[in-house]
């Protein structure tokens, strides 16, 4: 089996089947244009993410693994058949593997989705972030992101003015 | 203490009085950059993480809100009447609300929004019709009821000195039905700039004047007024030609007793119509300038390129857009700009395209690496016979253009081709007939090097296109039925139809790949 080893930005090297690699568009991308530069048909190739840390790009490895076998989803699923895709994308494993995480984390993860070119994880990913804030309150949202008001003086009062303005404009 | 040599954070202070230190930080930005100066801040800003990662996630997140609006359409017109969503304006707005971080992060994102800044390749830098992005604070002069609107935001308590305009981009429309509406909209707008004029960084401006020195007088009191402008379009609402206008040593006496003022942040300018000497003024005095778009509406308006032009340098200007005539156009020459990019908008009928390959070659063959044609007519034909084109550095290739050409031999003069698009006059396709260009188009003469177009449809990989073009990935050739043959570089596949808007060049690669 061919394998490919994938370096996170601490220095964490993972090794995985390319097969499995490749759903990643960047990994993908990255493994063909090192076969093209080397002379060497059978060498493994190394590839170096500098801005996925290694607990992170664990678990994008550990999404691809349990969909390895998915259907591999189109870059731009409007360009394709007009459809969002995320409720398709969404399984109970998918929920079990969101469901322990801190938001942070999340939204680590829907940049390394984004870098790496995982649809189906940026997806399920943007589809949890956004769930904390639409239909939610102001104060609702501050306790899920683990936020404080910063506001200082009459500062808040001046946002909602803009706001207001912009609504009304 | 010695602050020179580098330590861990422990032995300058205790872990938590640098907690007490960094939980002061508010700015996303400011975070980001801590977060990445050492393991123990990283560690203590932790969970300031939803904060600072907000500026990245954002447009990540925008896209995706995006996508669920255009779903939602389609759930409408299929089951018409879901369960009322939360508007996407109404989300992003909220999210100003949680915290300064997130404000910030909106805020950034729509006003460094790039396509706010590209107007020299768009035809408009405001997309109304995109139903998410945040529109421009649009004053329009043309009513009492749009004055009363611009009054009314001076009356809405915003302080002076902070910045109640979200997306930093104002269009100003001064088409007043009359003296006295335009003088009261005029004041009020000059007071909107007083207050929050340095806040603007995108303005576009259509105002309206009797004659040159008035327009020039205006424009030079709102610009002083927007010293931080990145990105201006100006326009002219009014036909001043029909009023008696100033000479032209006073207009030059104009310019240089009341100059314009430098904006020293301006990168991106649009001209539309502009006369002497505002068009001049902003010129001259901004020679920071990337990206210039020019239009000229009527023949008898002043020329977009005049003599002066030779004297004018733009040392920093990438990207240079004209919509003018024949006569204009030949007037390339005389600028001495390194740009990277040029797109012409040219004439509907006159053949000109000819003439404009030899001024380009003979101007810009060093720099230019993007060039683009489009034609106002586009069913009017070029004949292109004998031409060359010499841009050796040049990478994109777009005729919009519908030609007719016997050869594509003078692309031999652009080795540097990565991608090439031709709007070419072939006769129609039948139904289920397989349509070979080579007869038409390319000559099987011998085996010297021409670029051959061997039985395209069957045997386009095996053209020596992609020997001579070495760097090419795709070539398109559109016809004029609104379908596309598509031949795709080296791994590809021999042919393709399809039509032209769907696909993106992503697309295209990923067929190459699977068929």
């Amino acid at each position: 089996m061919a394998l490919v080893r994938v370096i996170s930005s601490d220095g964490a090297a993972f090794l995985v089947s390319q097969r499995l690699a490749k759903r990643s568009g960047k990994l993908k991308t990255e493994i063909e244009t090192f076969r093209k530069s080397s002379d060497n048909s059978e060498a493994q190739p190394e590839i170096r993410i500098v801005t996925i840390r290694a607990e992170i790009l664990r678990l994008v490895l550990q999404w691809l693994q349990q969909h390895q076998n998915d259907p591999v989803l189109p870059a731009n699923q409007n360009e394709q058949d007009g459809r969002g895709d995320a409720e398709m994308g969404q399984s109970q494993w998918d929920r079990d593997f969101l469901a322990p995480m801190d938001l942070g984390i999340v939204m680590e993860l829907i940049l390394a989705a984004n870098h790496l070119e995982v649809k189906g994880l940026l997806d399920i990913t943007c589809k949890l972030v956004e769930s904390k804030i639409t239909g939610r309150t102001v104060d609702e949202i501050r306790t899920a992101f683990k936020l404080k008001s910063d506001f200082k003086g009459n500062e808040e009062e001046q946002t909602r003015l803009e706001n207001r303005w912009c609504v009304e404009n | 203490m010695d602050l020179v040599t580098p330590k861990p954070p422990e032995e300058i202070l205790p872990l938590e009085v640098w907690a007490l230190i960094l939980d002061h930080l508010t700015s996303p930005f400011d975070l980001i950059n801590c977060n990445q100066t050492c393991k123990a801040w990283e560690k203590i800003l932790e969970l300031k993480k939803t904060t600072f990662l907000m500026p990245k996630v954002f447009p990540i997140l925008n896209e995706y809100l995006e996508t669920l609006e255009y779903d939602e359409e389609e759930d409408e017109e299929l089951e018409n009447g879901n369960e009322e969503r939360e508007k996407p304006i109404t989300t992003i707005l909220k999210m100003r609300l949680v915290s300064h971080g997130w404000k910030e992060s909106v805020d950034d994102y729509h006003q460094n929004h790039p396509e706010l800044n590209d107007i020299g390749f768009m035809e408009n830098c405001d997309d109304e019709d995109e139903p998410f992005t945040l529109l421009p604070y649009h004053f329009d002069g043309g009513d009492w009821n749009s004055v009363r609107k611009l009054e009314s935001f001076l009356g809405k308590g915003f302080f002076t000195g902070s910045n109640p305009l979200i997306t930093r981009y104002v269009e100003h429309h001064e088409c007043a039905q009359n003296k006295q509406m335009q003088s009261r909209f005029q004041t009020a707008f000059k007071r909107f700039l007083e207050e929050f004029g340095s806040q603007i960084w995108t303005c576009n401006l259509l105002c309206t004047a009797e004659n040159k020195a008035d327009f020039y007088r205006v424009v030079r009191s709102y610009l002083r007024l927007m010293p931080n402008l990145r990105s201006l379009r100006i326009q002219i609402s009014h036909d001043w030609r029909s009023k008696e206008d100033s000479k032209q040593e006073e207009l030059k006496l104009l310019l240089e007793n009341k100059p314009l003022p430098r904006l020293q942040h301006l990168r991106t300018l649009q001209m539309n119509n502009i006369p002497y000497p505002l068009s001049v003024g902003l010129l001259t005095t901004n020679k920071q300038l990337q990206k210039l778009s020019l239009q000229k509406q009527n023949d008898d308006d002043d020329d977009l390129l005049p003599d002066y032009v030779v004297d004018v340098h733009l040392p920093n200007l990438k990207q240079l857009s004209l919509i003018c005539s024949e006569m204009e156009l030949l007037q390339l020459h005389k600028v001495c700009w390194p740009i990277k990019a040029l797109r012409l908008m040219i004439p509907a009928k006159e053949q000109v395209l000819k003439n404009i390959f030899l001024t380009v070659s003979s101007t810009f063959s060093n720099t230019l690496e993007h060039f683009v044609v489009n034609r106002r007519d586009s069913h009017h034909i070029e004949e292109l016979t004998q031409i060359t084109l010499e841009l050796p550095a040049l990478k994109i290739l777009q005729l919009d253009t519908l030609c007719r050409v016997e050869t594509i031999d003078f692309l031999q003069g652009c080795p540097a081709l990565q991608e090439i698009k031709l709007y070419l006059k072939v006769p129609p396709i039948k139904e289920h007939e397989e349509y070979s260009l080579n007869s038409l188009l390319f000559m099987d003469e011998d085996d010297n090097e021409v670029i051959k177009f061997k039985n395209c449809i069957t045997s386009m990989n095996q053209s020596n296109i992609w020997r001579i073009l070495k760097d090419l990935q795709f070539i398109i050739i559109e016809t004029e039925e609104d379908k596309i043959m598509v031949m795709v570089g080296v791994e590809a596949l021999p042919y393709l139809f399809f039509e032209w808007h769907k696909f993106t060049r992503r697309q295209f690669e990923k067929f190459s790949r699977t068929n």
